[in-house]
């Protein structure tokens, strides 16, 4: 269960995040929308531990800056980080070595070959293309298993094939009861698959929305637009 | 107005208003201003102007123009070089605009930003002066000479390179011609100063300033030009000037001639340098590899947990081809060694401290700094300061052979007391520790600064801080005389023993960097 309580982070004067709360229960995928700096980015940053913020961001209970917590997170970040002069089954290694995982080669082979990067396994990380880097970014995130996992815009920079596989895996691992978060500012990349939207807009939480209250005549789609539109035109 | 100078206009207006929008830009701007202010206004009178030959100060001026015109030029070898920035190329390449405006739209604003550069050498002027009595009108005409000379190198490779078009055969004549060249010229030189019997660097500077180095391209007519001029004869100066005049000419002839087809040339570098700038302003720190990297083994092989970092760096430092120094190290090193060479009848200590001063630039470009700039470091489960020990010891232990080859060579060059040189070996080494841990002690005090040029000034301050219980003591054995084995022995024991202390303090408190990425900026 991942929980984000009172989250404020400011650089200088300006508040890039402002007093953002909510909860995503296990075997949930979430889904944060938002136009470009909304803040979202900065929020999720603030999740994995990366940025000093003023709240308290909850993984299973713990605080995110234990070490419990960074093994039960996992993060992808919204520019692919790899190293340059790592072979991608090393990237594998370094991250099962550095978590500490056993018996990881078959779940590391099964990552690689569902993101079509078992064929690139000895290719460095120089020679892979954005597409390929934010791949291995993603396999070396999912690969210790943890049980929240938070991707900052996932989709950018994939294909076609990896954005329907990447939503699959997504899938089953809300089936297998992982917390999934994924922020996006293309609300049409998402489709169906979610069962809360939180809506960022200036730093701030603008509205919820769950699945199950979506109908015809309100869609996410429109609530989307009636917020950041509406915002715009008060602006 | 015509859009490129519309363009170049309104680049140069929001780049200067952007900059005074930072309080802190305006502050250091203030500072360099009111210092060069002072020493232009205020010069150092207690020393006597023109006092040390000027031939030193032409040699000098010969070895700055050739180096940096050499290092300019040697780009067009490998992947040429570019006047224009990637919006240039997105924005201004496709359109109707004529490519030979376009060009001369890059060579303006390549020249201005080669002036700007041409600033930094405004801290040079108090000593020229003091020294050899270069006057305030002298120093504008280096700065000029100085940014027409990077200029001049940068078009000079985009020449090379527009020859060469990727045919290795050309590559191939165009090295053999480029270093063929440098070998000529620096093989008379070293020869001539031989053969003339003098000390080392008397004899350097001597042949340095006889005829044949006017004529090395570029760097040796600007060479000559500023010596003509110093010496109050600028007649001497025209033929050099009207061989410049003819050379740029031949130069932007040759790029004109190509049409449009200079666009694909820039292109490649064009490329890298948006790289390097994306990745400064995202906080990576890139690193030059070799096109085709040799894997060898593959896999890290060792490592459990905040391990694992180290024996990464290892692996990574293998395909790097950097076993033991990186390429500015080793630069920096031959430089020290040169350096102890030219100074040995001064003694060990100036070798000494120039070697400290070294590790200011060097102390910091191991794989640590680069690991701080990706998100695993920080993500990995393990506490901060564990991470951050293994994160350094790759480093640290390439400092250690560094400190033993430059102590010992320089110690061996000056004769130096055997007991004298471990002691500067060990005491070197702990200085170049401190610099690092200096480091890590800085990023937690300014860590959330962003500023380069402020976050390098506060970090020279915090050096000098952590330096004050060495310089202090050391000031204590010289007042009261103390010797041990020998003067420099007991000056560096002095120097090191508070070093003992101070370094173990820093990382205590710089032990919560990789708690979060805005620890360390």
């Amino acid at each position: 269960m991942l929980e984000v309580q009172h989250i404020v982070k400011a650089y200088g004067k300006q508040l890039a995040v402002n007093d953002v709360s909510f909860t995503v229960p296990n075997g949930e995928i979430a889904v944060l929308l938002g136009p470009n700096g909304a803040g979202k980015s900065t929020l999720i940053k603030s999740m994995a531990g990366l940025l000093r913020y003023k709240g308290e961001v909850l993984i299973n209970g713990e605080k995110n800056k234990t070490a419990k917590a960074r093994r039960d997170l996992g993060y992808v970040p919204e520019m692919p980080a790899v190293y340059d002069l790592l072979t991608v089954q090393e990237h594998m290694e370094f991250i099962a070595r550095a978590y500490r995982l056993e018996n990881w080669e078959a779940d590391a082979a099964q990552l690689l070959e569902r993101l079509e990067m078992d064929t690139k396994a000895h290719k460095l990380g120089k020679e892979l293309s954005k597409g390929m880097q934010q791949k291995l970014s993603i396999a070396c995130a999912m690969l210790p298993k943890p049980q929240v996992l938070v991707l900052d815009e996932p989709l950018v920079g994939l294909d076609p094939h990896a954005i329907k596989e990447l939503k699959a895996m997504l899938r089953e691992w809300r089936d297998a009861g992982h917390t999934l978060l994924l922020s996006t500012h293309m609300i049409d990349s998402v489709e169906q698959d979610w069962d809360c939207a939180y809506i960022m807009m200036l730093g701030q939480l603008k509205a919820v929305m769950r699945r199950e209250e979506e109908t015809e005549s309100d869609t996410l789609e429109k609530l989307f637009f009636r917020i950041t539109e509406g915002e715009v035109a008060e602006a | 107005m015509k859009a490129l100078t519309y363009l170049l206009a309104h680049r140069v207006k929001n780049q200067v208003l952007d900059f005074f929008k930072k309080p802190l830009h305006a502050i250091l701007l203030l500072i360099v201003v009111a210092s060069m202010t002072a020493a232009v206004v205020f010069p150092n009178r207690e020393g006597i102007a023109g006092q040390l030959p000027m031939r030193n100060l032409y040699a000098m001026g010969y070895g700055l123009f050739i180096l940096m015109f050499c290092l300019m030029a040697y780009n067009g070898l490998g992947h040429g070089v570019s006047l224009f920035s990637m919006s240039d190329v997105s924005l201004l390449f496709p359109s109707p605009l004529s490519p030979r405006r376009i060009l001369f739209y890059g060579c303006v604003q390549t020249l201005g930003r080669y002036m700007l550069m041409s600033l930094m050498l405004f801290a040079q002027y108090g000593w020229m002066h003091t020294e050899y009595g270069v006057e305030f009108h002298h120093l504008l005409f280096v700065l000029l000479l100085y940014a027409l000379t990077c200029f001049l190198g940068q078009l000079t490779a985009m020449v090379i390179y527009a020859w060469i078009n990727g045919d290795r055969r050309r590559r191939r004549i165009a090295t053999i011609v480029f270093f063929g060249l440098i070998g000529v010229f620096a093989a008379v030189v070293f020869v001539m100063a031989l053969q003339s019997h003098r000390p080392g660097l008397m004899a350097l500077t001597t042949q340095v300033n006889k005829p044949v180095l006017k004529w090395f391209p570029v760097g040796g007519w600007f060479g000559a030009v500023f010596q003509a001029v110093m010496s109050g004869s600028p007649k001497a100066a025209l033929p050099f000037a009207a061989v410049t005049l003819a050379y740029t000419g031949a130069l932007v002839f040759l790029l004109r001639s190509v049409g449009s087809g200079f666009y694909e040339d820039v292109l490649d570098a064009t490329t890298r340098n948006h790289q390097a700038i994306t990745a400064r302003k995202e906080g990576r720190v890139t690193e030059s590899l070799p096109d085709h990297v040799r894997r060898g083994a593959e896999g890290l092989g060792k490592g459990q947990g905040a391990s694992a970092l180290y024996y990464k760096h290892r692996l990574e430092s293998r395909r790097a081809g950097r076993l033991l120094f990186d390429t500015q190290t080793l630069i920096l090193m031959v430089i020290h060694l040169v350096f102890s060479y030219l100074m040995r009848k001064s003694g060990f200590m100036p070798a000494f401290a120039f070697g400290i001063y070294i590790l200011f630039f060097s102390a910091n470009s191991g794989r640590w700094v680069r690991e701080l700039t990706m998100p695993w470091v920080y993500r990995i489960p393990e506490g901060s300061f564990v991470k951050l020990l293994w994160c350094m010891r790759e480093s640290v232990q390439k400092l250690f052979p560094q400190s033993l080859i430059m102590m010992v060579a320089s110690g061996l060059m000056t004769e130096e007391k055997p007991l004298t040189i471990a002691m500067a070996v060990i005491c070197h080494f702990l200085f170049a520790v401190l610099f690092m841990v200096g480091n890590i002690a800085g990023d937690r005090l300014y860590g959330q600064i962003r500023s380069r040029a402020v976050a390098l000034a506060l970090y020279a301050l915090v050096m000098v801080v952590l330096m004050i219980p060495s310089i202090t003591l050391l000031v204590l054995a010289l007042m009261r005389s103390w010797v041990f084995v020998s003067v420099n022995f007991t000056l560096m024991v002095m120097l090191a023993a508070p070093m003992l202390v101070t370094i173990p303090l820093c990382l205590v408190f710089g032990r919560h960097v990789l708690d979060n990425v805005e620890m360390n900026g």
